[in-house]
């Protein structure tokens, strides 16, 4: 499968991020990118499909909760 | 992956239909690789006459109905809807599907399509609203689900810039 190759301006990343409050951006700090690195070695459609399968078991979940 | 899956299959069938759209939200969010968990789909269309005819066309085919309805009732959108302004929330053969005819700062698809990324997998290629601009909007809303969701865009926005780096 074709991997993407997205197509970007470069942003200044600091300008971003300077009105975002401090906490959040801890937060960002703390993020395990396990699952970030996981989908980025996916294709994009693949990415939609493996996300769309997790809802789908969440709301079987949620099913069997109820 | 199989076409006929109902995430992956419903951005393949807007592309083959032609139709001129940006994915916003939850699911542009996963196309970029934040680990987000989204149950429709949204995107930005051009209203230009011919686009919203095609768009409109396809939703019949997928027996598209305005979701929330009263049982027994079935509201399906009209071309004037789809030409107009505001959010139209739907339900499909593939889903949930949100129509935007703006977001943000009223921007439509005309505004936003200068920020979209342009994505490819295999034949198939579709416009996305960048990682940075998805940001710009969370940031603006002020809503807690999106503060929630912020950190996680970041952090993808900070691995992804390593990522072209190295």
């Amino acid at each position: 499968m074709n991997m993407e190759a997205p197509e970007t301006e470069s942003r200044d990343l600091n300008e971003l991020l300077a009105d975002i409050d401090h906490d959040i951006l801890l937060a960002a700090e703390e993020v395990d990118t396990t699952l970030i690195d996981w989908l980025l070695s996916l294709s994009p459609l693949e990415r939609i499909s493996w996300t769309t399968r997790i809802a789908a078991t969440i709301g079987g979940l949620r099913r069997v909760q109820n | 992956m199989c076409k006929t899956d109902p995430g992956a299959g419903f951005l393949v069938a807007l592309v083959e239909s032609k139709i001129d759209f940006i994915v916003v939200g939850g699911v542009a969010a996963v196309l970029h690789g934040v680990p987000v968990v989204t149950h429709d789909l949204d995107i930005v269309h051009s209203r230009e006459a011919e686009n919203v005819e095609r768009l409109l066309s396809l939703l019949q085919r997928l027996d598209a109905r305005y979701r929330g309805q009263p049982s027994g009732r079935v509201l399906r959108p009209s071309f004037s809807e789809m030409s107009g302004r505001g959010h139209i929330n739907l339900l499909t053969s593939y889903g949930p599907l949100d129509l935007l005819c703006e977001i943000g700062d009223d921007e439509g698809y005309t505004e936003l399509i200068g920020r979209a990324d342009l994505f490819t997998d295999g034949e198939i290629k579709f416009n996305v609203l960048d990682l940075e601009k998805l940001i710009e909007i969370k940031k603006k809303t002020g809503r807690a689900k999106d503060r929630l969701a912020l950190p996680l865009l970041i952090a993808t926005l900070k691995k992804r810039n390593q990522s072209e780096e190295t």
